[in-house]
């Protein structure tokens, strides 16, 4: 079958048409009857099968790209929740509570997470880039290079091809 | 053919629309889906390195780099405004520019054709300077604009109106994010007359989130004690929240916001925020900022000498008008249901992609749309009137003149001084240019016969000419203006902007490789320690390892680097798959989904095409273990 590639299909249009066509493929205004049709159905019938290829690549990229955005939209509801987890524990650290059931649900999230190829955007210390951070505000750090994320307000996660959401960072400044 | 694609160069948000399979398509941002649907926010911004960023990225830095971003500058379109960023002067054209450049590459991207000619659209009341900056912010960016159109009209076309056979009046309400647009149009004879614009630009949406934030605040303060303002996590969250609210509060009739541990308090330990919010608080709360848009749709209605009871339809425009409460409001108001179907945030990008099918053919309709004159053009006369030459709604192309004479006796000179507007007095109008008809012979006032004539091409440029009937002597204007450009400008920005271009070509390359390449990386990580494990051969797994590692090495070379090293990663992982399914035994028996994945590669583009989806697809059922 025609795996959706339109580069062979002329090919063989040539194959199947009058040996003379293949030679002459442009204009014969002059030559109509059955030949002047077959000509113009196999000109229709490749630009059919050329538009039939682009179709099936545009409806793979977009059913997988629906795909992505489905599973990360639920992801990113997820991933509030997990921030939930995450305030939960510090809260019930800083009161000397025991968290081990905690850090275990967090745990189990982030292997969910990461076995459905969704990542942290590891941020903090590295150079601020608005196309994975989003920046909420700024610290002066003379120690530091400008423009260094120091500190994460909430990470960012992406998927192999998305953000799913950026980090929320605190950026350094040279003076305050 | 290459496609025409529509394009709603917003204040705030900009969207793009193609005519696909027959039906408008919102074209979707190369970085993704943002927050409230596919339009992104029209920002433009130079990073500290001089970098250019636009839309999503730009918006994601302005709090730290606010001297270097640029928003709304739509506000300063057809004005001699200027932009100073780090010690370069950017016109307003160029910084639309930005965007419609970003926009005509997610086309491209996104038709997997060339994109070069473009519908945009602008808002009714925008006078010519402005059409004429857009347009020129089109060219910059290397889009022939073929047609500019109200933004109105786009949304009714957007909706259908157009293949309703019979003359009508239709109300367009706009409300965006910051700004109200009501517009009253005729639609009749193949045109859109625009009878009466209004609006406020300082209302919308975003006063609503706000009310319902401090109504938030309010409660928890009231019930907790602790004000969460001063906390900029908090108010981060709290904003978050009461945008899901009140977006959910239009199709349920109650719902919670929970934010727990939203805060510490030493004594009494974490503090969490729940809130059950109604529809009916929510319409309390945003009631004020509704009630707000009456005095603009009374205006628009009493500019058009019309009642409410003269309008036929009522067309909604933008994310705000969504809500169940001002969709009441206007239905109230107007006596009648507004139009539905059409998402009210991508409607005018749609319009624009009809309008830019029926251009290109690609669509059929029985209505022809005509470029018309927005508003009035005439010339200044004695005393300061603006005495008028084309009416304002004129389709054009079209010509006028009018016969005028000397004010004073012996007069050798005359001023011709073109306005545009809708105002008696013409310095109430926008100038648009003045030149002098000179050497007139001396004669008593009120002799000499001045033949003031007005050409509007097709394009809309305006060429006026005077000329003495008497000696036949001439002067001419092409219009000239602070904000219009010349040729050779707009090529040198047209240069300019191909620069940024480029630049940013080449820096995605680099982020698609790399990404490709960690890709990869994890597929055959997975491929090794799962489907393949005992598989491969020991001299096999050494050579792959080897060759991740030298990709892993290459991450942060330049694109053609890494594209190599990636190659020859994927022709050893191939070389090892192709063997194995060729010892495999026949399908159906164990191999399971992995088979399935076999035929593609098969026929497809050899190398980078096939090497990543072929693994891909092989981990899924490997990921089913947990």
């Amino acid at each position: 079958m025609d795996e959706g590639e339109p580069g062979p299909q002329p090919e063989r249009d040539g194959q199947d048409g009058a040996p003379a066509e293949g030679e002459e493929p442009g204009p014969q205004p002059e030559r109509d009857g059955p030949d002047g049709a077959l000509a113009e159905c196999q000109e229709r019938l490749k630009r059919s099968l050329a538009d039939y290829a682009n179709l099936q690549r545009r409806a793979e990229s977009e059913i997988s790209s629906r795909i992505e955005d489905g599973v990360n939209s639920v992801v990113s509801d997820m991933l509030s929740v997990r921030d939930d987890f995450v305030r939960a524990r510090d809260a019930y650290s800083a009161e000397g509570a025991p968290t081990g059931g905690l850090d275990s649900v967090l745990k189990n999230l982030d292997a969910l997470l990461e076995g459905r190829g969704v990542a942290p955007i590891e941020a903090l210390g590295g150079p601020f880039d608005p196309n994975l951070h989003e920046a909420v505000s700024s610290a002066p750090r003379p120690d530091l290079p400008e423009g260094t994320v120091v500190e994460e307000v909430r990470r960012g996660y992406k998927s192999r091809n998305r953000i799913i959401r950026p980090t929320l960072a605190i950026i350094s400044t040279k003076e305050g | 053919m290459a496609k025409v694609i529509g394009i709603d160069l917003g204040t705030s948000n900009s969207a793009a629309a193609v005519m696909m399979g027959g039906k408008p398509t919102i074209i979707a941002a190369a970085e993704g889906a943002s927050v409230g649907g596919k339009a992104f926010p029209s920002i433009v911004a130079f990073s500290k390195d001089g970098d250019l960023l636009v839309g999503e990225p730009a918006r994601r830095q302005a709090v730290t780099n606010p001297d270097n971003t640029i928003a709304a500058a739509k506000r300063k379109m057809g004005t001699d405004h200027e932009f100073s960023v780090q010690g370069k002067q950017y016109k307003p054209q160029q910084i639309s520019a930005f965007i419609l450049q970003k926009i005509k590459k997610d086309a491209e991207s996104f038709t997997g054709d060339r994109v070069e000619k473009a519908v945009i659209t602008v808002p009714a009341y925008f006078d010519d300077n402005q059409r004429q900056a857009t347009k020129d912010a089109g060219t910059i960016a290397g889009l022939d604009v073929v047609r500019i159109i109200n933004e109105p009209t786009a949304a009714s076309l957007a909706f259908g109106l157009d293949k309703s056979k019979q003359d009508m009046k239709i109300m367009v309400f706009d409300f965006g994010g910051g700004t109200l647009d009501v517009t009253i149009m005729e639609m009749g004879g193949g045109v859109f007359e625009v009878m009466s614009t209004s609006g406020d630009t300082k209302l919308g949406g975003t006063d609503m989130d706000q009310a319902l934030v401090e109504y938030v605040l309010d409660e928890f303060k009231k019930k907790e004690g602790v004000d969460l303002s001063p906390d900029s996590t908090a108010m981060t969250r709290i904003r978050e929240a009461a945008e899901k609210a009140k977006i959910e509060l239009s199709s349920v009739m109650e719902t919670d916001i929970n934010l727990p541990f939203i805060a510490h308090d030493p004594s009494s330990g974490a503090k969490n925020l729940e809130l059950r919010l109604t529809r009916a608080k929510l319409e309390e709360l945003i009631g004020p900022v509704v009630e707000k848009c009456r005095p603009s749709v009374e205006k628009s209605l009493s500019d058009a000498k019309l009642s409410a009871q003269g309008i036929d339809r009522v067309v909604l425009v933008g994310g705000p008008t969504r809500i169940p409460l001002v969709r009441k409001f206007i239905g109230e108001m107007m006596g009648r249901e507004a139009e539905s179907g059409v998402d009210p945030m991508e409607a005018v990008a749609m319009g624009a992609a009809i309008q830019a099918g029926i251009i290109a053919g690609d669509v059929e309709s029985d209505i022809v749309l005509l470029d018309v004159t927005p508003l009035t053009l005439g010339i200044e006369v004695l005393g300061g009137v603006r005495e008028t030459l084309i009416e304002r709604n004129t389709t054009i192309p079209t010509s006028k003149g009018k016969v005028f004479t000397t004010a004073a006796d012996n007069q050798t000179s005359v001023t011709i001084h073109v306005v545009q507007g809708e105002r008696p007095m013409a310095a109430d109008n926008v100038s648009l240019g003045s030149f002098n008809l000179n050497e007139l012979p001396p004669a008593p006032r009120g002799v000499p016969q001045i033949e003031v004539k007005f050409d509007i091409d097709a394009n809309g440029i305006i060429n006026v000419t005077a000329t003495d009937t008497a000696t036949k002597k001439d002067a001419k204007i092409t219009i000239e203006s602070t904000s219009k450009l010349s040729p050779d400008e707009i090529e040198k920005l047209k240069q300019d902007a191909e620069k940024f271009s480029e630049e940013d070509r080449k820096k995605k390359e680099a982020v698609e490789t790399k990404n490709e390449a960690e890709s990869y990386i994890y597929t055959t990580e997975k491929l090794l320690a799962d489907t393949l494990k005992d598989k491969v051969s020991q001299e096999q797994g050494i050579k792959i390892t080897d060759a991740m590692r030298e990709v892993r090495e290459s991450m942060d070379k330049e694109a053609p680097e890494l594209r190599a090293k990636l190659e020859a990663l994927q022709k050893l992982v191939n070389e090892v798959t192709v063997e194995i399914y060729k010892n495999a035994p026949p399908p159906g028996q164990d191999a399971g989904a992995g088979t399935e994945g076999q035929p593609g590669p098969e026929p497809g583009q050899p190398g980078q095409e096939a090497g990543p989806a072929e693994p891909e697809r092989e981990e899924q059922p490997g990921g089913k273990t947990n």
